[in-house]
């Protein structure tokens, strides 16, 4: 299964140096962060789908999947956007007739994105890993807060 | 210039000092690498970083200098704007004395630019020099200095991931220091319980466990709070407080008034919750506190920091890893502006002004024959005297006082009341519209220099790229300033004035350009060539004469203006993650304008909607002093009756007040009363 760009939502702070930092690299930002009631913030970009309905609706053969992961031939690209109406996330963005999306910065060793992200909120996985990942991190963190004298009582007076 | 391609570069936005690669192309900045190794950010970068490039090849840019006419900006040449400049400052000096002068240094130049910048006003007669750390930390200086003995952040930021308890207070560093998050987050990783004060729910308020809204301006009382249920529940570290502090009586006394009911009362936190926070941080193995402008920009602003301080000394949380306060700076040099005596009370290396033997070490130092001896203006009077014509000349080095300053219209009067007003800068800005001569600086990848760092990280900056035009590094201009101005300066570069500070600030005495240039600079204290630095301080006595802290007993006061029925809101004022301060730069980036246009206010839905008022609707706000325009934006981030205006865009220090701290004159930028209309 491809990886993706990934965010652990209880580390974002909204601060859109994703944003820039793929703006920077690729001139169109391809990842979009959104706030959610002032609460919490989800950056989202191509989710790298095992089945790709941008592909998948294609009329042109320009989007192909196999093994390698998608592949956009933007010579065959008629601009019919359907590609963008079938995304379910709003990743795909067509611009000058070009079909954009997050490659994952290919040719860098990390994504600019993930490498910015002054929260290390962003990371790049393989979707299967990611829940394991979350749990795993869970129940690190209940262990250590158990096992240690909760952070209260550690006063002893003098 | 030393050829490297990426070339390591320091970030010229805020304090942190993070570090990252400018990728160079036919002698251009065409691209960032980021910088993994780097101690501070990891190779991260915030919005604002991510963007540096667009600031560095903006045509705006200043290219020559600029002469006012009657007719508009005339261009120059070099020789005739320093000519101008000097005879203007000799004219004013020769008429009116040295005292109708005024310097501000800046908190964005270099150690080497503060410290000439400082030594030319005082060599020219007058401690009228300042920087702007006036309007965001001079309450640190003052508060933590009569506390610990120096007004410096006692630990670095990545000991933050060793501490039990983070109690972050008037500090949104998620949005203003974004790199701090990721230590936080380690922190929390490792099982630490984070508390944030804060009037408003911010993405700092996210990462807590314990959210406290409080009422702006009344910090004091939530810490005076805390402290009380610490002392009456015998958290106190009495070891600590008996063998490494003074004053303790004196502080329980006035404590006893402070019981949770009446502290609720006051800040409008349940007493429930003032109980819990200093219970998780009294009772933790190390806890830091956090704090930014949201204490420090207040009449009580000295009193809001000497309250943090008290607070970590009954718990004895300072002078170890993990624990200790942690005031995060504004600017990229502010620090360094302020150790390198860009202060009207002090001389380099917190000296004071006034105190014979500090004049004598300068004047032996300088070869001076006499230095002034009482306490020049500080950047918040010098405006004021401007006004009431008391300043002539005003000489500013990459500051905008119009947009920076509270009350601008007020500020606007006194620059256009002065006879000369030189103005040395990257961008155009609103105060350089008022000026006379505009001399054109090179910017931080242009040029050599140390920065100190909020964490007190002294870093070498390598230029990377050559100054567009004829724009020129600020301590050459100060060189042949100088020279001008008939005053025998023998340095060539920035490492020789780097010299020469060593000799004038004591904590910088081991610091030297070689050693800088490695490992990512050096903490201060470094007293000698084979210290090699200092992380954490007071770790066995504090900067006091006898070594022991001072526990200063502080009492809650109301701000100086508070909502009526003429002007029932309280307008509060901040940063926001996509601009930075009075927007020079950050409002010439595309990409950042895009996410973020223009002034919005901040306000509840609840008194939107009594007020009709809609999202995107614009509004009129008026204060006592002004009125400016804004887009609505509801939200519950403020609490009903409250506004927020993020200070980035010209109009919202339109209605700031410039009622004053007694003893820091900061500005109380956090609290107005405001009064609303659909414009």
């Amino acid at each position: 299964m491809p990886k993706a760009v990934y965010a652990d939502l209880s580390r974002c702070i909204a601060c859109h140096a994703c944003e820039l930092a793929c703006e920077r690299e690729n001139e169109n930002s391809r990842i979009s962060l959104q706030v959610v009631r002032d609460l919490a913030a989800v950056p989202v970009s191509c989710r790298q789908c095992e089945t790709p309905l941008c592909a998948v609706v294609c009329p042109g053969e320009a989007l192909n999947y196999g093994d390698s992961g998608l592949e956009y031939d933007s010579e065959k690209c008629t601009g019919c956007r359907l590609c963008v109406l079938a995304c379910p996330f709003g990743t795909a963005e067509l611009r000058a007739g070009v079909m954009e999306r997050c490659d994952l910065c290919q040719g860098k060793e990390t994504p600019a994105c993930v490498a910015t992200c002054p929260a290390g909120a962003l990371f790049c996985a393989e979707a299967e890993s990611i829940g394991g990942n979350i749990r795993a991190r869970r129940a690190e963190r209940i262990k250590k807060a158990l096992a240690s004298p909760a952070s209260a009582g550690r006063r002893v007076n003098r | 210039m030393e050829e490297k391609n990426p070339q390591p570069t320091i970030c010229p936005y805020c304090s942190l000092g993070c570090g990252f690669y400018l990728k160079l192309e036919a002698g251009k900045a065409a691209g960032i690498r980021y910088m993994p190794e780097h101690p501070v950010n990891e190779g991260s970068l915030c919005p604002k970083g991510n963007t540096v490039l667009e600031v560095l090849n903006h045509p705006d840019r200043l290219k020559y200098p600029l002469k006012k006419t009657e007719t508009g900006w005339e261009r120059i040449e070099w020789e005739e704007a320093l000519d101008l400049a000097a005879a203007k400052l000799k004219g004013s000096l020769e008429e009116y004395g040295p005292d109708s002068l005024a310097f501000l240094g800046s908190a964005k130049c270099s150690n080497e630019e503060n410290y000439i910048f400082q030594k030319i006003a005082r060599l020219l007669g007058t401690n009228n020099v300042d920087n702007c750390a006036r309007l965001c930390h001079a309450s640190t200086l003052t508060g933590l200095g009569k506390t610990l003995g120096t007004g410096a952040m006692t630990n670095p930021i990545s000991d933050l991931a060793c501490s039990e308890c983070i109690f972050v207070i008037g500090s949104n560093f998620a949005e203003n220091h974004p790199a701090v998050s990721r230590r936080v987050l380690e922190a929390k990783e490792k099982g630490a319980f984070v508390i944030v004060a804060d009037p408003r729910m911010t993405p700092t308020s996210w990462l807590a466990d314990l959210s406290l809204r409080l009422v702006p301006g009344t910090d004091v009382a939530l810490l005076n709070g805390m402290m009380h249920v610490i002392v009456s529940e015998g958290l106190v570290d009495r070891e600590f407080a008996r063998e490494r502090t003074k004053g303790f009586a004196e502080l329980e006394n006035v404590l006893q008034r402070y019981d949770p009911e009446t502290v609720s009362r006051i800040t409008g936190i349940p007493s429930a919750e003032i109980i819990k926070a200093a219970r998780a941080y009294a009772r933790a193995g190390t806890a830091a506190i956090v704090y930014s402008m949201g204490i420090t920009q207040h009449i009580s602003g000295t009193d809001n920091v000497t309250a943090c301080a008290d607070l970590a000394l009954i718990c004895g949380h300072i002078g170890k890893k993990g624990a200790g306060i942690l005031p995060l700076r504004g600017q990229n040099n502010v620090q360094g502006a302020c150790d390198m005596g860009a202060l009207s009370e002090f001389f380099p290396g917190y000296g004071k002004v006034g105190d014979p033997e500090a004049a004598g070490r300068m004047q032996a130092l300088w070869g001076a024959k006499k230095l002034p001896e009482s306490p020049g203006l500080t950047a918040t009077e010098i405006v004021g005297a401007a006004g009431k014509g008391k300043i002539k000349t005003l000489y500013v080095m990459g500051e905008d006082l119009v947009n920076s300053h509270p009350d601008s219209s007020r500020v606007k009067q006194a620059l256009e009341n002065l006879d000369f007003l030189v103005v040395q800068d990257i961008f155009m800005n609103d105060t350089a519209e008022y000026a006379d001569l505009v001399l054109p600086a090179a910017s931080f990848a242009e040029k050599e220099g140390s920065f100190t760092s909020t964490e007190r990280r002294v870093q070498w900056l390598e230029p990377a790229l050559m100054p567009p035009g004829e724009a020129r590094a600020d301590l050459e201009i100060l060189f042949r300033l100088a020279e001008k101005l008939g005053l025998d300066f023998p340095y060539r570069d920035a490492g020789e004035v780097l010299e020469e500070i060593s000799a004038a600030v004591p904590a910088y005495g081991g610091i030297a350009k070689e050693r800088l240039k490695k490992d990512f600079g050096l903490i201060w204290p470094c007293p000698d060539a084979g210290h090699t630095g200092t992380p954490v301080l007071h770790t066995d006595s504090f900067m006091t004469p006898d070594g022991l802290a001072r526990l200063v007993p502080v009492e809650h006061r109301s701000p100086a203006e508070t909502p009526g029925p003429d002007y029932p809101f309280l307008l509060t004022t901040g940063r926001t993650v996509l601009h930075y301060n009075a927007g020079s730069m950050s409002r010439r980036c595309k990409s950042l304008l895009k996410r973020e246009a223009e002034l919005y206010v901040e306000i509840h839905p609840a008194d939107a909607r009594t007020m009709e008022i809609r999202e995107g609707n614009k509004l009129v706000l008026e204060s006592r002093r002004g009125s400016t325009k804004a887009t609505a934006r509801l939200t519950e981030r403020v609490s009903p009756g409250v506004l927020f205006l993020p200070f980035h865009f010209p109009g919202t220090n339109v209605l700031t007040a410039d009622a004053l701290d007694r003893e820091a004159k900061i500005p109380e930028f956090k609290v107005s009363a405001c009064r609303i209309r659909r414009g």
